[in-house]
């Protein structure tokens, strides 16, 4: 089916091809005026999944070709930061070939792809020129850039065939800084002198903090239109892009970067440990369904992911969690036993933060501070022994061989509040499976909470005091700010705050709401010039 | 019109020639490097680095005639040798003996006395740039000082100014399945590195893909016989728009933005540049996507990808080398999987760590053997490389005359030492060094003060020094490369401070 030009109409209907003005807002539905700093607006450059998600938008008719990029720098835990995603000269050459493979393919499958061949029709180009600059760059082109496609058209090889000058617009178009990265532009400002984003950028934000993609139609069709102004048409297109197979897709992505499950993709363990390669799938599958349907899908809070007792399993998964194997389906819910509840009792957590042979009391500690209370202890020391400690010689247990050798006074600074959290989990081996004894001796699961003067016996003391603390919820909101910023936004606690304010119970969809709808998200702070020219040297 | 190709090599030459033909996996002696015009044809340098440890018992060369004490600095030639006393690791580069140059005992000592990183992030900083890490991601590092591959290719750059981001090349050969740990460094922590745009020294990103470094070699296919394809011939007209458009919206930029778009800017520039530098330049044959994608994860499928990966990058560095697009390679290898020596089983745990100096018991023993032989694996990987570098006739001779490769590792053994290292040097510099031979240096430095040396006793020389020759064979003019001295306990109390400066004796 041909793709009808809808930009375009929109654009044309407007009479305003260049100019996006925004700034008429009815009375009486204006947000309240931004009481916290907003995040300073910076210049993007996409990911590699942004930057293949927003082809795979454009063309949705055509199989993107899936490149194998360089993975993107993560300082943090996410792949989005702004300030880790420069351009460097591998990275130009695999969009370069990026840009030339689709393209090649745009213009094989051009009658399904396009509004009309400029091979065959001649008054394609101008249509095709307005189509594909929205498509591509998220806003209608400028002059300059109209004027570039044209000459591609204009020029030899394209004035001969029509179809060689597409190919190299469409080359074009996608190696464009204006599609390669973000770049917010400055709109009317809001009643009370509000700085803010113009249309086409907030629908950017929206649409890449929810979907990880460009805009769809429906959303830069509205924001050009002028339908992207008041809170409750934001909300309503928030709400669209909530109820959509690209928001599960993303949300995954900011939880499997949040929690670490790559981590587990590259776990192995000894022989002895019984850790099949099928084992491994399916505990992959396990911590995607997590998230999908019982975060995503039921709008899961921080206190589900730390005690909610349903689970999906298969077969391997419902013997090792002691549980009737589903029937008929590969994967169902199920609930699981009391000592299973959340996250951090799952086999996918405990087996991935574990060494061959035995469980990681550091590495599941550091998660959980990391991770769930935002406390990050920086990084050992150089000379720190780093290799996976194993009991012997004085110690028979794990926990006696991990506190040997965290004994020392100079590591007791950070492992001192490490271990305790670590050891609630010594009831669980390096795959996950229960188990009361470690080495012939009894489990010491027990431990003194290092933020309080409380105690527990095990995990699910240690989730209790967890929950209770409020702590993880806060962190929750961190974390999905700094993924929504993809900057240090995760620390400006008066945006937490707010964000807290706004969504109470933390739950997943709550929480991407009132991030998108909150004033800050629509405000435009410019980042600081220097008197430093940038070398121009066109 | 037909393409002429500056190598007049041919299509079927190059599927002989990469191993997908039966036979010998050699370039046709019918090539020449474009250089080979050039009365004095360019340096080139190849670094490659495998990663977690040699066995050094299983790699160095003795002669029944030489006894080494390590209490002086000795050198014998190895030209001569029996190939029974080749040391396992280094036997299948025996027919490029003559070309070979083995140093031992050489010292870390900035990965002595760093606090930053873990052993192996240590390793990998102190053996490519010379100097500390930094912390960067947990345990992992990054370097406070650019690798020398990159001082090298930056002064190259500087006297010739035609010399694009293709002047170095960066790969990484790995079989693409997960072993544990899956690649210590996983292609994010090193262990190369370059200073960015804003001074800060930052990680090369290494390329995994054969086919993806194929194209940005080869951009418009580059095989001889093809008719000229005009849209490949219009394309840098693209990029030049892409660059006037990128530079207009500089001045609306904030100062950071501007600096990111800046480089956007300039790198688009530099592949404009390549783009018409490369014209006519030929290039082995594309590795499949499908033939390496669909590989199973067995023993064998394993053992197959990992070989055609390596011979893959290999063959195009000798193409871009012969293209005289690149002038410095880097080849980031990690460990082959146990199948490939016959032996199952976590090469980390139960052969690496097993191996140290310390463990002599039988499994010791056996440990170290396997891990030799697992250097040997890396050695034939090397002695065909020095194949295709020695088929492509230059200048009189071969193009491998003009051609270092440096062979390295970030620790010496498996218990994480950083003393008692070994290198390896193939290829004379244009005659710069000496080959032949085996170079063994005394324990005549000081160890440095720290946590992990007992300051005041003696080690070996530092690797720095290797470095500096390294560089300096290359024509760059330094006296030292990373950390120029580090601190030492003095006799009698007090500090006193090892200098890493200059260069490593006995090499020229």
């Amino acid at each position: 089916m041909r793709r009808l030009p809808i930009f375009a109409l929109v654009i044309a209907a407007m009479g305003c091809p260049n100019t996006i003005v925004v700034d008429t807002i009815p009375e009486g539905t204006q947000p309240p005026g931004p009481v916290c700093e907003a995040p300073v607006a910076r210049a993007r450059r996409l990911s590699h999944v942004e930057l293949r998600r927003s082809l795979v938008a454009a063309f949705p008719t055509v199989a993107v070709p899936d490149t194998t990029f360089v993975p993107d720098p993560r300082p943090a835990e996410f792949d989005n930061n702004v300030d880790a995603l420069q351009p460097n000269s591998l990275w130009i050459d695999q969009v370069h070939n990026l840009a030339i493979q689709t393209a090649a393919l745009v213009v094989e499958n051009r009658a399904d792809a396009l509004p009309c061949d400029p091979a065959v029709e001649s008054d394609c180009v101008d249509l095709l020129i307005e189509d594909l600059g929205a498509r591509i760059f998220r806003r209608p082109p400028v002059d300059e850039e109209r004027a570039d496609l044209r000459s591609f058209f204009e020029e030899s090889p394209g004035l001969e065939d029509p179809a060689a000058g597409l190919t190299l617009a469409l080359e074009y178009l996608m190696q464009s800084p204006s599609f390669l990265y973000r770049i917010d532009v400055e709109g009317a400002a809001g009643p009370d002198g509000q700085r803010r984003v113009d249309a086409a950028s907030l629908a950017s934000r929206l649409s890449y903090f929810i979907w990880g993609a460009a805009p769809d139609e429906t959303l830069l069709t509205a924001a050009l239109a002028g339908q992207l102004e008041t809170p409750e048409q934001i909300r309503a297109q928030v709400e669209r892009l909530l109820d959509s197979e690209p928001a599960r897709e993303e949300s995954l992505s900011f939880h499997a970067q949040w929690l670490d499950f790559q981590r587990l993709v590259t776990t192995n363990k000894a022989a002895e440990d019984n850790f099949s390669a099928s084992l491994k799938e399916s505990l992959i599958t396990e911590q995607e369904l997590f998230v999908l349907e019982t975060l995503f899908a039921q709008n899961g809070t921080p206190a589900d992911l730390l005690t909610t007792r349903e689970g999906y399993v298969n077969a391997e998964l419902a013997e090792l969690y002691g549980v009737p194997a589903p029937e008929g389906s590969e994967w169902a819910p199920v609930e699981l036993p009391a000592d299973r509840g959340g996250f951090l009792r799952r086999a996918p957590f405990l087996t991935s933060h574990a060494h061959p042979n035995n469980p990681s009391p550091i590495l599941r500690g550091v998660f959980i501070l990391d991770r769930l209370l935002c406390t990050s202890l920086g990084t050992p020391p150089g000379d720190a022994d780093v290799t996976p400690p194993t009991a012997g010689g004085a110690t028979t247990t794990n926990r006696e061989a991990v506190e040997e050798r965290t004994a020392p006074a100079n590591c007791q600074s950070c492992h001192g509040v490490i271990n305790p959290i670590g050891f609630a989990f010594e009831g669980y081996d390096t795959v996950g499976r229960t188990r009361s004894t470690d080495n012939g001796v009894a489990v010491d699961s027990s431990g003194l909470y290092p933020f309080s003067d409380q105690s527990y016996d095990d995990a699910a003391g240690l989730v209790d005091i967890l929950q209770g603390s409020g702590e993880v919820e806060r962190c929750a909101v961190r974390k999905m700010l700094t993924w929504a910023w993809g900057d240090g936004s995760g620390d400006n606690d008066c945006l937490v705050d707010e964000i807290q304010a706004a969504a109470p119970a933390g739950g997943v969809k709550d929480l991407l709401l009132a991030v998108a709808t909150h004033e800050s998200f629509r405000a435009f702070v410019p980042g600081p010039t220097d008197d430093v020219a940038a070398e121009d040297s066109p | 019109m037909t393409r002429v190709s500056p190598l007049g090599l041919r299509r079927r030459s190059f599927l002989q020639a990469t191993g997908l033909a039966a036979g010998t996996a050699m370039l046709p002696s019918l090539l020449s490097s474009k250089a080979a015009a050039q009365a004095v044809p360019p340096k080139r340098l190849i670094i490659v680095f495998n990663e977690l440890g040699w066995t050094n018992e299983r790699l160095v060369l003795r002669r029944p005639d030489v006894p080494v004490a390590f209490d002086r600095d000795l050198d014998f030639r190895i030209d001569d040798l029996d190939e029974s006393l080749f040391s396992p690791s280094l036997r299948p580069l025996f027919r490029h003996r003559a070309d070979m140059l083995l140093i031992e005992n050489m010292t870390v000592h900035t990965a002595l006395t760093d606090r930053n990183g873990d052993d192996h992030a240590r390793g990998f900083v102190g053996v490519t740039t010379g100097a500390e890490a930094r912390i960067e991601h947990e345990v992992k590092s990054e370097a406070s000082a650019p690798s020398i591959d990159q001082i090298i290719v930056s002064a190259l750059r500087q006297q010739n100014p035609q010399l694009t981001d293709l002047a170095s090349l960066h790969y990484g050969v790995h079989h693409g399945f997960n072993v544990w740990p899956n690649s210590f460094s996983n292609f994010h922590f090193g262990p190369f590195y370059r200073l960015d745009g804003s001074g800060s020294v930052v990680t090369v990103p290494h390329e995994g893909n054969p086919q993806s470094a194929f194209d940005r070699l080869f951009p418009t296919g580059g095989v001889e016989g093809e008719a000229p394809d005009p849209i490949a011939l219009a394309r840098p007209s693209v990029l030049d728009k892409v660059r006037l458009r990128t530079a207009a919206l500089l001045p609306r930029l904030s100062a950071t933005d501007r600096r990111k778009l800046q480089s956007h800017h300039d790198l688009i520039r530099d592949l404009e540049n390549r783009l018409q530098n490369l014209r006519g330049c030929s290039a082995p044959p594309r590795m499949t996507r499908d033939g390496i994608a669909n590989v199973d994860d067995t023993p064998e499928g394993r053992i197959f990808r990992y070989n055609r990966i390596s011979d893959s990058f290999t063959d195009l560095i000798v193409s871009a080398f012969a293209c005289d697009a690149s002038r410095v390679a880097t080849l980031h290898v990690t460990l082959p999987t146990p199948e490939q020596v016959g032996e199952v089983g976590d090469i980390h745990h139960d052969f690496s760590h097993v191996s140290e100096p310390g463990n002599r018991t039988p499994e010791g023993d056996n440990a170290r053997d396997v891990m030799g032989r697992l250097t040997a694996v890396h050695a034939t990987q090397l002695a065909r490389l020095i194949d295709q570098l020695k088929s492509v006739p230059e200048a009189g001779g071969t193009m491998f005359d003009s051609t270092t490769i440096l062979w390295i590792n970030e620790i010496s053994h498996g218990g994480h030492g950083h003393e008692n290292q070994s290198a390896v040097l193939l290829g004379g510099a244009q005659g710069t060094f000496r080959t032949g031979r085996t170079v063994v240096y005394g324990n005549t430095h000081r160890r440095p003060a720290g946590e992990f040396g007992a300051g005041g006793a003696t080690t070996g020389r530092p690797f720095n020094q290797l470095l500096t020759s390294v560089t300096r064979a290359m024509g760059v003019d330094v006296n030292s490369t990373g950390t120029t001295s580090v601190l030492s306990n003095a006799v009698g109390g007090g500090a006193v401070s090892i200098d890493l400066t200059g260069e490593a004796p006995l090499l020229r």
